[in-house]
């Protein structure tokens, strides 16, 4: 985790810049009763095995969170994703942080404060917000 | 996908089609509108959270949200006199969608832009992103509001054009575009007020 310092009226705020949630793991265990399903490329009633998948983290003191789909399925890896990414929040709330004033970065899965100060660009504009150099000037014509 | 249409139907077979975060089987969870299950016609024999208790039984043949994609239709307009307006999901200073899990044969992994602009350069629709190779003629697709009503539903005529891997672009008038709603406002698919639904839209392709 990155942490800056912030200021406001009653001192100074100890804000986390960044949290970095990418260290867990994913495990796949099998039910032990079969599934049904309908395959329509065959119209044919299928049995599959039920997967119970499981997040734990590998660092952090969060609870280990799951979901339960059947194998092969035919949308299993954005199943997958979004349920990865309604964990990736839970464990954030349960660290006790509010993810309205974060972005998380799906590549890295790491939450970012919003409106984070950090390219040289950006300290510019924040110093100075409509600098001279970006409209270039003209000469006026005359009337 | 679906669920079968007869036979023995438990309480597991419906947690591994539509997934589930629990170990222990809540019914409740699939609701139809509730946060697993789209209230659209294939799954209408789900009861809703305010039209009754929910069964077994009622989950013979529904679907998952396998087959359908879903986001919250905006619009966008740049002000002024002649403004570049733009209406619908995943354009620029549009909102993003939310559910892009689609699946058709023509589409790519992720269906992420659907929208129709207007500027004084003219009007386009945008859709896709379209698979290389595969085509979308004579494809429909509809959009279902969140009381499961067809809210919009157009066809693309028998000589659109291929798909390239991105999104298809095409403007008003060209003969490889979609032209007017079969369900929906009355005018023109590429119409930034068309698709200005201030809400969300549950969509399906064939």
């Amino acid at each position: 985790m990155e942490y800056w310092w912030n200021f406001d009226n009653t001192g100074f705020l100890m804000t986390t810049r960044s949290v970095d949630l990418s260290d867990f793991t994913v495990s796949i265990s099998y039910m032990d009763d079969k599934v049904r399903h309908f395959d329509e490329t065959d119209n044919q009633d299928k049995e599959a095995r039920e997967c119970e998948i499981t997040w734990t983290h590998n660092s952090l003191s969060v609870t280990p969170l799951k979901y339960y789909l059947r194998e092969n399925h035919e949308n299993w890896e954005s199943y997958i994703a979004n349920r990865q990414m309604e964990i990736l929040t839970d464990w954030f709330k349960e660290l006790g942080y509010d993810p309205l004033y974060y972005n998380l970065d799906r590549e890295t899965k790491t939450w970012n404060i919003k409106g984070a100060v950090e390219t040289q660009e950006q300290k510019d504009k924040w110093l100075k917000p409509n600098p001279g150099n970006i409209v270039p000037p003209t000469t006026p014509e005359i009337l | 996908m679906v669920l079968p249409s007869s036979g023995t139907l438990d309480f597991n077979s419906i947690r591994a089609e539509f997934g589930s975060p629990s170990s222990n089987v809540y019914l409740s969870l699939y609701y139809r509108g509730g946060p697993y299950t789209y209230n659209v016609p294939a799954n209408a024999n789900i009861t809703t959270n305010n039209t009754g208790s929910i069964a077994v039984s009622n989950f013979y043949s529904a679907r998952g949200k396998t087959d359908y994609a879903s986001g919250v239709f905006g619009y966008y307009t740049s002000g002024g006199k002649i403004p570049e307006t733009r209406g619908g999901v995943g354009g620029p200073n549009l909102p993003s969608m939310g559910d892009t899990s689609i699946r058709t044969n023509v589409l790519s992994t992720g269906f992420t832009t659907n929208y129709a602009q207007q500027s004084i350069a003219g009007a386009t629709y945008v859709m896709g992103p379209f698979a290389g190779g595969n085509n979308n003629q004579s494809r429909t697709f509809r959009y279902y509001g969140t009381n499961g009503a067809l809210s919009r539903q157009f066809t693309w005529p028998s000589n659109a054009q291929t798909g390239s891997g991105g999104n298809t672009s095409v403007g008003a008038g060209s003969t490889t575009s979609p032209t007017a709603f079969t369900v929906g406002p009355s005018g023109t698919v590429i119409s930034s007020s068309a698709w200005n639904i201030g809400g969300t839209l549950i969509i399906r392709g064939f």
